[in-house]
C-alpha cells in the first residue's frame, strides 16, 4: 500500500497490517505526520505536533512487533487527544493562554492506557477554552471544519473532531460536559461517544465541571470507537469515582444485530421547534433503518428536556467558576470573552438558583431512567442543525440573545450529560448548505454501563448506510 | 421576579472580590437575568418531592433503583 494512503485506513485496519507486519508503526506515523504538515494549516486541529516523540515511540512499538510482543489492536496505531488531557513533557493548554506554559510531569490516566496499549500520540488537539464551548477566540487558532473550511468543527473538542475527520489521526479521545464529544461528532461526520460517568478515568484530565465531565473516544467508525473504549474504560485507583465494573469486549459486541431490541424515540427531542427540518427528516428515517434492521421503535417522552441546557449551563457556570476562582480575581482579562462571561455568571449565581438547577436535574435523570426501563436505548438528533458558521463577534447584546445561548440544540445533548448516561452521535446523513455537503448526527443513549449495547446499535446502523464511507474534500 | 440591574449585579461582584466593568457589567446582567428567567419558570409539581443531589456514581447504586 502506498504510505500516503495510509491515514485514509480506520484505526481497526491500519492496528491490523502492522499486527502482520504488512507496515510498521514508523511508516504509519510517518505517513500520518505528512498529511498535518500538508493538511493542518488550514484546519489547525492541532496545538501541539509532538513530531519526535512520535516517531520515537513508533521505533518502540516497531521493535516490540520484531520481537514478537503485540500489544493488541492499536498497537502502532498514531492518536491523538484533546489539549485537556496532561502529556508527560508536553505542553497541556487547555485551549487557553494561561497555561500556555503548563508541561504536566505525568500522562493523564487515558493517555498513559493508549501508550500502554502500543499507541503512538501524535499531539495535542485544538479546542474551546477550557472546555466551555462558547469562546470565540482560540489562542492557538480557529479549528476548522474538514468539511467547509467556513463551519465550526464543533464544541468543545473542535480539534479531536477537525483532525479525525480530516484523516490526521486515526483515532482521538475528546471530552463531553455537555455535549463536547457529541456536537463534533455530528459537525464533522463521526462516531462519538460520551461514556458511561464513572467508566472512564478523569485522572490528568483538566476539569470543567466535576459532575458532568467525562472522557471518550472520538473515531471515524464504530469499531475504531469501541477499540479506543477498550483501551481506556476500567477502573482507576488515581479517581475515585471510577467504578469497579467488569469490561465486556466492546468489539465483539458489535456483531449480532439488533433484532428484538426496543428503541424509544424521544419526542421532545425529535419534534422540537428548534430542530432543522432536514435534520428531523434524516433522524426520522435513520429511525425507520433501525426498524428495518429489527429494532422495535415506540414514542418515549422527556418532557424536561427543553430546559436541560439552562440546568447544564447553569450547574456548568457554578462549578467552572470554583474551579477558577483564583485566576478570575488576578487574571480576568486572560480569558476569552465569553468564557470570562460564563466564569462571571457562575461567580455570581445565587445559591437558590443553583440550587434548583440541581434540583431539576434530579428530576430530569429521572425522566431519562424512566424511559430506559421501557426500552433498551433512546433516539434522537445529536444536534439541531449541521455545522453552524463559524462565530465572528463574541459577547452578548441583550438578554433575549442570552436566553437563546441555553436554549435549543444543547438540550438534546445535555440531557444524558445531566443523568450521566452513556451517548453516542453516528453519522446519519448529509444536508446541502451554500454548496456544501455537511453530515449530521442520530444520537443514542443508553443505561449506565451500558455503553457496549450503544456501540452495538450504532455498529448495525453503520454497516446498513453509506454515510462513514464519505471523505471531506480537504 | 424583575430582572436585576447592573447596579446589583455590581454588587453582586463586589461581594465575589471581583471588579468587573462595562461593557462587561451589562453583559454579565443580561446573561444571569436570562438564566434566572428560564429557571424560575420551571416549576415542575414534582419539583419539591427531590433533593438536589448533584450526583449519584451509577455504580453506587444499580440504574433501575434510581427514580
Amino acid at each position: 500500500m502506498n504510505k500516503a494512503d495510509l491515514p485514509f485506513l480506520s484505526a481497526a485496519a491500519l492496528g491490523e497490517l502492522i499486527r502482520k507486519r504488512e507496515v510498521s508503526p514508523v511508516e504509519a506515523t510517518e505517513a500520518y505526520l505528512e498529511r498535518i504538515d500538508a493538511v493542518d494549516a488550514k484546519l489547525r486541529s492541532y496545538i501541539t505536533v509532538c513530531r519526535d516523540e512520535a516517531i520515537a515511540a513508533a521505533r518502540e512499538a516497531s521493535q516490540a512487533i520484531t520481537q514478537g510482543r503485540h500489544l493488541g489492536p492499536l498497537h502502532g496505531v498514531p492518536f491523538a487527544v484533546k489539549d485537556q488531557f496532561w502529556t508527560t513533557g508536553i505542553r497541556t493548554t487547555g485551549g487557553s493562554r494561561l497555561l500556555a506554559n503548563f508541561v504536566p510531569q505525568e500522562d493523564a490516566t487515558v493517555v498513559a492506557r493508549l501508550k500502554a496499549a502500543g499507541g503512538i500520540l501524535l499531539g495535542k488537539l485544538n479546542m474551546s477554552e477550557f472546555a466551555t464551548g462558547n469562546s470565540v477566540v482560540h489562542p492557538y487558532g480557529t479549528p476548522r471544519n474538514p468539511w467547509d473550511l467556513e463551519r465550526n468543527a464543533g464544541t468543545s473538542s473542535s480539534g479531536s473532531g477537525a483532525a479525525t475527520a480530516a484523516f490526521l489521526c486515526a483515532t482521538s479521545l475528546g471530552e463531553d460536559t455537555g455535549g463536547s464529544i457529541r456536537n463534533p461528532a455530528n459537525n464533522c461526520g463521526l462516531v462519538g461517544l460520551r461514556p458511561t460517568w464513572g467508566l472512564v478515568s478523569r485522572y490528568g484530565m483538566l476539569g470543567a465541571s466535576w459532575s458532568m465531565d467525562i472522557g471518550g473516544p472520538i473515531s471515524r467508525t464504530v469499531e475504531d470507537c469501541a477499540l479506543t473504549l477498550q483501551v481506556i474504560a476500567g477502573h482507576d485507583p488515581h479517581d475515585p469515582y471510577t467504578a469497579r465494573v467488569a469490561l465486556p469486549d466492546y468489539r465483539a459486541g458489535l456483531t449480532g444485530g439488533i433484532t428484538g431490541m426496543k428503541i424509544g424515540v424521544v419526542q421532545e427531542g425529535v419534534h422540537a421547534d428548534f430542530v432543522y427540518p432536514q435534520v428531523r427528516s434524516a433522524v426520522s428515517k435513520a429511525i425507520a433503518d433501525l426498524k428495518d434492521l429489527g429494532a422495535t421503535i415506540e414514542e418515549v417522552s422527556l418532557p424536561l428536556l427543553p430546559y436541560a441546557a439552562a440546568v447544564t449551563r447553569a450547574i456548568l457556570a457554578v462549578e467552572s467558576a470554583s474551579l477558577h476562582r483564583d485566576w478570575l480575581r488576578t487574571r480576568l482579562s486572560e480569558y476569552d470573552h465569553n468564557v470570562q462571561l460564563d466564569f462571571l455568571t457562575g461567580a455570581i449565581m445565587p445559591a437558590q438558583l443553583y440550587y434548583k438547577a440541581q434540583k431539576l436535574r434530579e428530576l430530569i435523570r429521572r425522566q431519562v431512567f424512566a424511559a430506559l426501563r421501557k426500552v433498551d436505548a433512546l433516539a434522537l438528533p445529536s444536534s439541531s442543525e449541521p455545522a453552524p458558521l463559524l462565530p465572528k463577534e463574541p459577547g452578548i447584546k441583550s438578554k433575549e440573545e442570552a436566553r437563546q445561548r441555553i436554549a435549543g440544540r444543547r438540550s438534546l445533548t445535555g440531557v444524558f450529560n445531566l443523568a450521566n448516561v452513556p451517548a453516542l452521535s453516528v453519522p446519519c446523513g448529509f444536508v446541502g448548505l451554500d454548496g456544501k455537503e455537511l453530515p449530521i448526527g442520530l444520537q443514542l443513549a443508553g443505561r449506565p454501563f451500558e455503553d457496549g449495547l450503544l456501540l452495538r446499535v450504532a455498529y448495525a446502523y453503520e454497516q446498513s448506510t453509506p454515510w462513514h464511507t464519505r471523505r471531506p474534500s480537504i | 421576579m424583575p430582572d436585576l440591574s447592573t447596579e446589583d449585579v455590581k454588587s453582586l461582584t463586589r461581594a465575589a472580590g471581583l471588579d468587573v466593568v462595562e461593557p462587561m457589567l451589562s453583559e454579565l446582567t443580561h446573561n444571569l437575568n436570562a438564566l434566572r428567567e428560564v429557571l424560575e419558570n420551571v416549576n415542575p409539581p414534582e419539583l419539591d418531592g427531590v433533593e438536589p443531589l448533584p450526583i449519584i456514581p451509577p455504580h453506587e447504586r444499580s440504574w433501575h433503583e434510581q427514580g
